[in-house]
């Protein structure tokens, strides 16, 4: 997508949609849940951790079909700064971010509900900026710059598709004052 | 009695500020991280921390969802706080007396047996709601 197509984002500021790109962020990825990708021949049962590793990954090679297939049409989508409707919506979000950075996310802890309709993991969202990237909401990042979160991410299932995704900011731990 | 179960009563326990109760749920070296990055390490630590916040507000906490996977138990909970005093120094943000602070956040409870080992919260929602206004 060109940076004229990101000027005509639905959503209400260009700003509020890269602030859910950073904040949702690598985070994102994993908000982003993939439904069985169509191109590829995915064995693992929806809801287990081999299905949201082979999300993450279709995610991380910017495979925008692979990844998109996990979200169901009407995904709606909880950033920390923005909230998006939609499974196109939602791929567009990405591509915009993809036209600043490459955002990789790496899965650390991984929750599967029994039922397989629930899922909650930590991911951590790497942000590698492409170019200058004044307006990103978290702070400003040059061409270069890298930048980490930690997030967990809340999916719901149905249908092995995701129809809510929520990411929730993990601060670093620091000693409490006694 | 389940882990889901455990947590049950854990919570009530929580809520019924049940030390008694409450404590052997926690390993005695547990690793708590709230939702604003402080990291309280043994039971010591968690009950002085919670001493004072509950010395200043009336929380309860909801749970909204919770499962079990291996070793790991998810939680999403919905947590109010209520000042029964001024709060100038609360873990969030300063509150004064009536006031309520919201918070919706998403939580890992990583156990051994029946004790928690590391448990990790990070806030999805928060909401301040200051005495006086309707929400």
């Amino acid at each position: 997508m060109s940076d004229d197509q990101q000027g005509a984002w639905p959503p209400a500021s260009r700003r509020e949609v890269l602030a859910a790109a950073a904040l949702v962020g690598a985070g994102g990825a994993a908000a982003m849940a993939l439904p069985l990708p169509a191109s590829a021949s995915i064995s693992a049962v929806a809801g287990e951790r081999a299905w949201l590793e082979t999300y993450l990954e279709s995610f991380n090679r910017g495979d925008f079909p692979g990844f998109g297939a996990f979200y169901a049409p009407d995904v709606q989508f909880f950033g920390q700064a923005a909230t998006l409707s939609g499974r196109d919506t939602v791929l567009d979000f990405y591509r915009m971010v993809r036209a600043h950075a490459d955002e990789t996310v790496e899965l650390f802890s991984f929750v599967g509900a029994p039922a397989r309709d629930r899922i909650l993991a930590e991911l951590r969202t790497t942000l590698v900026a492409r170019r200058d990237w004044p307006d990103m909401p978290t702070g400003p990042m040059e061409a270069g710059d890298r930048r980490q979160s930690v997030n967990f991410v809340m999916y719901d299932i149905v249908d092995a598709r995701f129809t809510r995704v929520r990411s929730a900011r993990f601060s670093p731990p620091r000693s409490a004052h006694s | 009695m389940t882990q889901e179960d455990r947590f049950r009563a854990y919570m009530a326990a929580f809520n019924a500020h049940d030390w008694a109760n409450l404590l052997p749920h926690y390993a005695p070296d547990v690793r708590l991280t709230i939702g604003n990055g402080t990291e309280l390490v043994g039971r010591d630590a968690i009950v002085r921390f919670y001493s004072k916040v509950i010395a200043e507000t009336c929380r309860t906490i909801e749970i909204k969802q919770c499962f079990v996977d291996g070793q790991m138990l998810a939680a999403e909970l919905e947590s109010e706080f209520l000042a029964i005093a001024d709060a100038p120094d609360f873990a969030v943000r300063p509150m004064h007396k009536g006031d309520r602070f919201y918070i919706n956040s998403f939580v890992i409870y990583e156990f051994e047996g029946d004790q928690y080992t590391r448990i990790r919260s990070a806030v999805f929602r928060h909401e301040y709601r200051p005495l006086g206004q309707d929400f």
